[in-house]
């Protein structure tokens, strides 16, 4: 996948698919993306910002994953776009949060066996 | 073309051939040990979340045959072998893994009993630093380190699956020399602090020995017979840029992996009985549970902290496998399809994450390792298509798992919901995968005719040629092989530094 500036393809996106509606507008020019990822997952917002965090440390395609996330994830392009696609997008997303290789921080951090969500080596289990 | 002289030639640095090479040190003999990869040290492999180097010698050297499973042999190249990439559980067999023909009228017995083997497991562990606990299934036992505390799942489950046992492992819960101790990071086969067994960071001492010489990047291409044909007169060797080598020596250790050591023998025309025959490798497996309590997945202090034996014992092996259970503390790996689907139907919130949760602290998630009867059609091979370095592929033959371990298996998916109706198990779910990483069987050890090695994992044409590995096992059973490869590398090199063939 190409690198891509999270902030470039948002801001087109937000220019070219939603022009006038100022919706896609507020995930580029604020933080809120981190927000949106939270409430979609249903955790808290530092949680949230946490798994955001380690997952651009990790992925050099992060941004253009996070683009496909919040395409796949917000109006108006989740009802114009196909559930496949969508699916692909949100797996390329969440598909490495909750992963082995991430460090099984995702899956605890929803099941409550954890209260942080910053990728760490150890002591991933709860003793 | 150069040539050397040697006193033992070790062919392989993983564990299997270390480990005899460290007790003919011991006994002031010596020993070249070579290595077709490179030395890649532990904080490498962690930077480059990988196990071995990239060289022509150390290409993966096999092809599977298109009528078998297209199967994904795993084996690492490099200082060290395969043993860098293991996770670490370390149970001992059963005594009655080693007479599984005289007990239940089925396969093989092993020529040795288990208890000939516990003083050399009792030495393995030491050298391994397994974490373990006394217990009435494995007779004299003396584990060097304490267990890992019982992790969530373990407790919930253990009043149901009896008998059920700290887990054996290499993932010691205290610092040994160099090695930290675990950290709970469940992520073992690169684990992050360097705790898990290796090679590298608990025997590497035997490659600063005196009488040990190790010679990376070269590959044993070709044994060397001589006149006689009973004795192996040297090892032709092919070095990285094409360099050949020719090794003289007094004595030959076939220590490389269960695909490649046969491949060596064929490659040198050293064919008897069932060389490259009954090849195995334990399929990935796994039930998910679904229960309608807290199994308390996510809580243990390493990957696996107990090991279930319920399935394990008993009369049924005369017709169906022992399945030796351990659950899983990072619990069911079946979150992600769930939650993509869900955000993709365009759910979200408490109500989403509940559910997602709910289902994985209620999912007991648990690995089956299982027995087979050895297939005599999984086989070693050599190919016409030839490597990199102009020798010929290994070529594989290797069938799914047979009748006896679908029997195994089904019975297990069966009865899990019978032991655990009391937690409200309501469904079983099996994931199967291949990928044991275990390579056993291609030289098997026996007393006859068709064996390839005999008790003492000595060839049984070439009197001074010795197999180390688990290459020699004739029968496989449910238990992970790595500690008992370690216990037979020890007794084979504790023989040899008494042998004066």
């Amino acid at each position: 996948m190409p690198r891509l500036s999270r902030r470039n393809v948002l801001l087109a996106g937000a220019g070219v698919v939603a022009a006038g509606t100022g919706w896609w507008g507020r995930y580029a020019l604020g933080d809120t993306f981190e927000n949106h990822v939270a409430r979609t997952l249903g955790v808290d917002a530092r949680l949230g910002a946490e798994l955001v965090a380690s997952l651009r440390e990790r992925h050099d395609d992060y941004d253009a994953r996070a683009a496909g996330f919040l395409f796949a994830t917000t109006s108006p392009s989740k009802e114009l776009t196909p559930r496949s696609v969508r699916e692909e997008a949100v797996e390329a997303f969440i598909g490495p949060l909750v992963g082995m290789e991430f460090g099984l921080i995702t899956p605890l951090a929803l099941a409550g066996r954890t209260r942080s969500g910053s990728y760490r080596p150890c002591q991933v289990l709860r003793h | 073309m150069g040539t050397l002289e040697a006193e033992t030639v070790v062919i392989g640095s993983g564990l299997a051939g270390v480990l005899v090479a460290r007790e003919l040190a011991a006994s002031g003999q010596r020993c070249t040990i070579l290595e077709r990869g490179s030395l890649m040290s532990w904080d490498e492999q962690a930077r480059l979340k990988r196990w071995q180097e990239d060289l022509p010698t150390s290409e993966l050297n096999h092809e599977n045959d298109p009528s078998g499973l297209d199967y994904p042999w795993t084996y690492v190249y490099g200082v060290g072998g395969s043993a860098n990439r293991w996770a670490g559980t370390s149970p001992r067999f059963l005594p009655e893994d080693f007479e599984v023909r005289s007990r239940y009228g089925i396969m093989r017995d092993w020529p040795l009993t288990y208890a000939e083997l516990a003083p050399f497991y009792r030495s393995a562990e030491r050298a391994m630093g397994v974490a373990g606990a006394e217990n009435a299934l494995m007779p004299a036992t003396d584990y060097p380190v304490p267990p890992h505390p019982p992790g969530g799942q373990d407790q919930v489950l253990e009043p149901h699956l009896k008998p059920m046992i700290p887990l054996p492992q290499a993932r010691p819960t205290e610092a040994i020399g160099t090695r930290a101790a675990c950290c709970g990071s469940g992520r073992c086969q690169l684990c992050p602090v360097d705790a898990r067994f290796s090679v590298l960071n608990a025997l590497s001492g035997v490659f600063e020995h005196p009488d040990v010489a190790l010679r990376q990047k070269t590959v044993a291409a070709k044994l060397v017979s001589d006149s006689s044909g009973r004795r192996v007169s040297a090892v032709e060797c092919l070095r990285e840029g094409g360099e050949r080598l020719t090794i003289r020596a007094r004595r030959f250790v076939l220590a490389a992996n269960g695909i490649e050591s046969a491949g060596l023998l064929l490659r040198s025309g050293i064919v008897t009985g069932d060389t490259g025959r009954y090849l195995f490798d334990h399929y990935n497996s796994a039930a998910l549970v679904r229960v309608d309590t807290d199994t308390g997945a996510g809580i243990g202090s390493s990957l696996a902290t107990s090991g279930i034996y319920s399935y394990y014992s008993g009369e049924f092996r005369r017709h169906r496998a022992g399945v030796l259970m351990l659950p899983f503390n990072p619990g069911a790996p079946i979150m992600a399809d769930r939650l993509i689907a869900a955000i993709s139907d365009g759910r979200s919130g408490r109500d989403l994450r509940r559910d997602v949760a709910t289902e994985w602290r209620q999912t007991f998630a648990l690995d089956l390792f299982i027995d087979d009867v050895p297939n005599r059609r999984n086989r070693v091979t050599l190919s016409s298509r030839k490597d990199a370095l102009g020798l010929p592929l290994n070529h594989v033959h290797y069938e799914r798992p047979g009748d006896y371990w679908q029997r195994g298996v089904d019975h297990v998916v069966a009865d899990l919901p019978r032991r655990l109706r009391e937690l409200g198990a309501r469904d079983v779910r099996y994931l199967g995968a291949p990928q044991g990483a275990h390579l056993l069987g291609t030289l098997r050890m026996g007393s006859d005719d068709r064996a390839v090695v005999d008790r003492h994992q000595r060839h049984r044409r070439r009197e001074n040629l010795f197999v180390s590995g688990g290459a020699v096992f004739p029968t496989y059973s449910p238990s992970h092989p790595t500690l008992t490869i370690a216990a037979l590398a020890i007794r084979l090199g504790r023989y040899m530094a008494l042998d004066s063939v």
